[in-house]
């Protein structure tokens, strides 16, 4: 309970950093819409008037809403910046241990951006895209399945994190990130569309459980239990392997600055 | 000229410094941009085009608006991060120097990792150029010129957010606002866009006459010569504003920092 409370109050904190610019994440939000707009324009040019348009422009709206929550998190998990200006050694000395710390950092990265970047970038596809509101009993199976997309989006971030301790260097890793999240994810294009075998593949990866899943679960499209289920497979394999990474990395890191 | 080429050969040689880190940079640099390409291959394998723009005209678009974007980051990322000297204060400095600010800024770093952004875009571009059946030695001459005037203005668009840092002090949303997210509107044909859209991507932050009106014009949707020279009338009104308003800025600039 002890531990919990300071998690809470490390989130709190992150939330309360994220607050004093809060006029420039306004104003990033309003490019963030645009990029919703541009994928809302190519499937209108490309489906027409036809229903599936409008279920093709909430699907994008909604994933570009929750890009805040499962894609565009702080690089590295916080951990690049801390290597280099070299706070992490102050971070391995706590009780809690480093993936805790971070995780509740993160958890208050995107509470705030859950207030201030999704609802904000929603209402405005709600309003100017018509972005179709979930029915009542996809609205508390989506919130959940948003937050475990946060959690596999959370643990990919602190293995480049992690990249980052091992190499001192973040950009072959975030790179490495962004080109797998980008692709797979389905932000942008859900399964069906993708050609021959990547079809079956991309929504069983870790990658489209941060966006693809959790929108088809706003849209009713796919069993609850089967989404929660590939899901919770990749949290517990990712938060293994982020517990096993740690304590190899942890051995050899260098500290920086100072 | 001396001082460019004593820079750019200080630059390459400490980038250069661990040669694998330095070749893994340049090709996970160019995929993770490649990924955006690959998205929209994915979409118009399921399509026979986008508003009547196939996909080899829709991949030339895309190459000379990246091929641009690449060769300004590779020169001009000094100008890319120039919040960092108006919050640092560093940008001081460079008032009492009697060099240019704009050369000094640009000057401040080359990065070279930027040419697996040039080699993509240049890739998709000859793939392009042959799926469309427009490969000719003439046409990659005109492509060629393209690529060069889509990096001066961007540059000329980035100079004017810049200078909005001189104000704002911060500048990177508006970066993501006006820069990023038109940039990928511009990697689209432009009539899948509402009319508001049409004329801010032509007359405001006008990326689309980068690639959008020129290729229009070489894959023979118009035969109106302005859209061929639709950059080099951009250039004519951008270059000198955009110097214009980073003077204004420059006596508008009140220091910061400690």
């Amino acid at each position: 309970m002890k531990a919990f409370r300071a998690g809470l109050a490390i989130s709190k904190n992150s939330f309360s950093r994220n607050r004093i610019y809060l006029l420039n994440h306004i104003i990033n939000s309003v490019g963030s819409f645009i990029f919703g707009y541009i994928a809302v324009s190519i499937w209108r040019a490309l489906l027409g008037d036809s229903p599936e348009t409008s279920a093709m422009v909430t699907y994008v709206m909604v994933n570009q809403a929750g890009v805040w929550i499962t894609m565009f998190l702080p690089y590295g998990a916080f951990l690049f910046q801390k290597v280099n200006d070299g706070t992490i050694a102050f971070d391995v000395l706590r009780p809690c241990g480093l993936i805790y710390m971070t995780f509740f950092e993160m958890l208050g990265h995107v509470f705030y951006n859950f207030v201030f970047r999704y609802i904000p970038i929603f209402c405005l596809g709600f309003l100017i895209l018509g972005v179709e509101l979930p029915a009542l009993n996809h609205l508390l199976p989506y919130i959940l399945s948003l937050f475990f997309g946060f959690v596999i989006c959370y643990f990919l971030n602190y293995f480049v994190g992690l990249w980052a301790l091992k190499f001192l260097n973040i950009t072959g890793g975030q790179a490495i990130y962004y080109t797998l999240m980008n692709f797979f994810n389905g932000c942008m294009i859900p399964a069906e569309y993708y050609p021959g075998i990547l079809k079956q593949i991309m929504p069983l990866t870790p990658f489209a459980g941060t966006s693809y899943i959790p929108t088809y679960v706003y849209l009713g499209k796919i069993p609850f239990l089967s989404a929660f289920a590939i899901q919770g497979f990749w949290i517990l394999i990712l938060g293994c392997l982020a517990c096993v990474l740690t304590a190899k990395v942890q051995k050899t890191l260098q500290i920086q600055g100072g | 000229m001396e001082t460019f080429k004593a820079l750019f050969i200080a630059s390459l040689k400490s980038q250069t410094e661990y040669r694998f880190n330095f070749i893994m940079d340049i090709i996970l640099s160019g995929l993770a941009i490649f990924s955006d390409f690959m998205i929209t291959l994915v979409i118009l394998s399921n399509f026979k085009d986008m508003a009547g723009w196939n996909l080899g005209e829709i991949a030339l678009i895309y190459s000379i608006i990246e091929g641009g974007w690449g060769i300004f980051r590779l020169f001009g990322e000094g100008l890319h991060r120039f919040q960092e000297l108006t919050l640092s204060g560093r940008f001081d400095v460079m008032l009492i120097r009697p060099v240019s600010t704009v050369k000094q800024v640009m000057l401040q770093k080359f990065q070279f990792r930027r040419l697996g952004v040039i080699g993509q875009a240049v890739g998709v571009g000859i793939i392009g150029a042959l799926y469309a059946d427009m490969a000719s030695p003439g046409f990659f001459v005109v492509y060629c010129i393209l690529i060069v005037l889509s990096a001066m203005l961007i540059f000329s668009v980035n100079l004017i957010l810049s200078a909005i840092a001189f104000w704002t002090i911060r500048n990177e949303d508006i970066l993501v606002l006006a820069s990023y997210s038109m940039r990928t509107a511009a990697y689209y044909p432009l009539n899948i866009y509402a009319d508001f859209v049409k004329i801010v991507l032509t007359f405001i932050v006008p990326m689309a006459t980068a690639a959008y009106y020129p290729m229009s014009y070489l894959s023979g949707k118009t035969d109106s010569i302005f859209a061929l020279i639709a950059p080099i009338l951009s250039l004519i009104v951008f270059m000198p504003l955009s110097f214009w308003l980073w003077k204004q800025g420059e006596k508008h600039y009140s220091s910061t920092g400690s």
